[in-house]
């Protein structure tokens, strides 16, 4: 039994939220965190999550604190920061983020309990586990949360093999390693839809330079590589990372995924690649993956939510195939853009207003897409086309959807 | 009396032995019904025990509704069971085994056989075992398709029938396939 379980479930009071959010919640708790969280009344509650975007306004949260003193708040959806006793988490909201925000708050409440007692509290590594290298997916406590989930590569395990995740290191197993969105998306408000309403500083954060830095130095080494038939070594960082190009190219390295997307943001001393015989003996700790799935998470990395510099957000491109999003780093809408994009022509800009989702989203995408070589330009200068319309009940496939997402 | 709840279903199709039995078992909420018998043809060659009827899992949802996943068997003499298994149903997903002879081959056998389905609806691929053997790879198949003339995307993952998340994401692929802008809370 885990020292976490030792403590009983917070009570969590869910206020405002749509009929479809508290079930996502409910199961959520129930899959990843059934002995942490339970949902009860608001009235009964330790905590409340609030649902700012059904609020009226401040006054509002104003009147829910009139009411619940004491109570600490997660507010979903609410611009600006927390104060000392709520946290926000920006929208849309990770299953895991949020779970991981609810932990952090719980352990504090642990804590000032156990202080009043005398008692030791648990470490906080054994309450809410974070990644070595961490871009963990604890949400900001006592200021704005930007806490979306992206999801990694499945690395999850045949269900027989693995029971129900009861601790909250079990939860986190299951679910695979956590990244916050903000790595991969940034946080930049959208371009204004009419260009001519766009400010010159508002295009200049729009855009990152993807000839230069980790990401070109790689990309260039995987295609001479795999152009040459040679392996490679890049230098420059910590440590070298190999490129291996027998059969599909791969990339062996003992940096973890914190120093190449931190890397990502550097500038480089010394980086270059030149061809070696063969590979080291890989030694414990080094990890191989394929060239194309590194690529992708470069591309994200040093995206974070940007274009590349050059491209017309306002151009009309497809998606020339499905990535295999299987093995590579998801953001979030990443596959329901990618349905679009496939099937139509669309701007970067018209794709993020169709889907009703912030433009980073959809650029993080088109930078990692274009970078694969997966998008392609269009001549077409029609009017935006409309979505297609479903061809099963849209209902009955949002209630699939939901099943699989919330994993119960 | 109470409306009896409605049942859909997501068909999994592809040839022997790869793998439509434990990706359905990955995400069914119950444990896979299955009518395994010992074949006793040219299907030892690749596992024991297979699938000569079908396999049946089930998704599911709130209110009482329920997918019903439904394997197909994967040799060629039941095929008369596909177009009754495929009445009604949402999708294909079809799971091709890169360490076959001709996964290429398999790939159009199975694109043909469900056509009818396929036109009404979408499919989606998964490349089981890749992991033993890479090639062909994921860009392969889809060279492959456009050389077959399927002028629909079609999503291409590889996967690993054991993983959950590997089946589910498939599963969301044929959703998204077929209504772009259902609402994915952010995943």
């Amino acid at each position: 039994m885990s020292k976490r379980e030792t403590f009983p479930a917070l009570r969590v009071g869910l206020v405002r939220l749509s009929e479809a959010s508290a079930a996502m919640i409910g199961m959520a708790f129930e899959r990843f965190a059934r002995s942490e969280f339970t949902v009860v009344e608001p009235s009964q509650a330790q905590l409340l999550i609030v649902d700012a975007d059904r609020l009226l306004g401040s006054d509002t949260v104003a009147a829910l604190r009139t009411d619940h003193p004491k109570l600490p708040f997660v507010l979903l959806g609410a611009q600006g920061s927390g104060d000392g006793n709520s946290i926000v988490l920006t929208k849309p909201i990770g299953v895991q983020s949020m779970l991981e925000a609810l932990r952090g708050i719980h352990l504090r409440m642990i804590r000032e309990e156990q202080a009043q007692t005398k008692e030791p509290a648990p470490r906080a590594a054994e309450a809410a586990p974070v990644p070595r290298h961490g871009y963990a997916g604890a949400a900001r406590h006592h200021g704005v949360a930007k806490a979306e989930v992206a999801h990694t590569p499945a690395r999850q395990p045949a269900k027989d093999a693995h029971p129900q995740p009861e601790s909250a290191a079990n939860a986190q197993a299951a679910a695979g390693p956590i990244v916050l969105s903000e790595d991969c998306c940034g946080d930049a408000p959208d371009l204004a839809p009419d260009p001519a309403q766009r400010s010159p500083e508002g295009v200049a954060r729009s855009f990152y330079d993807d000839q230069a830095g980790l990401l070109a130095l790689v990309r260039n080494a995987v295609r001479y590589g795999t152009e040459q038939r040679k392996n490679l070594t890049v230098t420059g960082l910590a440590s070298p990372l190999y490129i291996q190009v027998e059969g599909a190219a791969t990339a062996v390295t003992e940096l973890d995924d914190g120093i190449l997307r931190r890397a990502c943001g550097e500038e480089l001393a010394q980086q270059q690649y030149y061809t070696i015989a063969a590979l080291p003996q890989m030694a414990r700790g080094w990890r191989r993956e394929a060239a194309d799935a590194l690529l992708w998470k470069l591309a994200l990395w040093s995206s974070k939510g940007r274009l590349p510099r050059n491209t017309d957000p306002d151009c009309r491109v497809r998606m020339s195939r499905w990535p295999n999003f299987t093995r590579l780093l998801i953001t979030p809408h990443a596959v329901r853009a990618a349905a679009l994009w496939v099937t139509r022509d669309l701007s970067p800009i018209e794709l993020a207003s169709a889907l009703r989702v912030p433009q980073r989203y959809i650029f993080a995408l088109y930078a990692a897409a274009s970078n694969a070589g997966l998008m392609e330009k269009t001549l077409a200068a029609a009017p935006a086309p409309e979505l297609p319309p479903p061809q099963a009940p849209r209902g009955l496939l949002s209630r699939i959807l939901g099943r699989l997402i919330s994993g119960r | 009396m109470a409306a009896k709840p409605n049942h859909h279903k997501i068909v999994f199709a592809g040839p022997v032995g790869v793998g439509k039995t434990t990706a359905i078992a990955s995400i069914s909420d119950i444990e896979v019904v299955r009518t395994d018998e010992r074949a006793t043809d040219m299907t030892l060659n690749r596992k024991n025990q297979t699938t000569v009827a079908m396999d049946y899992g089930q998704l599911r949802l709130p209110g009482g509704e329920k997918v019903m996943l439904y394997g197909t068997p994967g040799q060629e003499r039941f095929d008369f069971m596909w177009e009754i298994l495929t009445e009604g149903g949402i999708g294909l997903v079809l799971l091709l085994d890169n360490t076959r002879q001709h996964p290429f081959q398999d790939m159009r056998f199975f694109l043909n056989a469900f056509k009818d389905f396929i036109g009404r609806t979408r499919v989606v691929i998964g490349i089981t075992h890749s992991d033993t053997k890479p090639t062909p790879t994921v860009t392969d198949y889809h060279t492959a398709l456009k050389d077959l003339g399927v002028a629909v995307p079609v999503p291409v993952f590889e996967v690993d029938a054991r993983r959950r998340d590997d089946v589910a994401l498939l599963v969301k692929s044929l959703l998204y396939s077929l209504a772009p802008e259902l609402d994915d809370y952010g995943a």
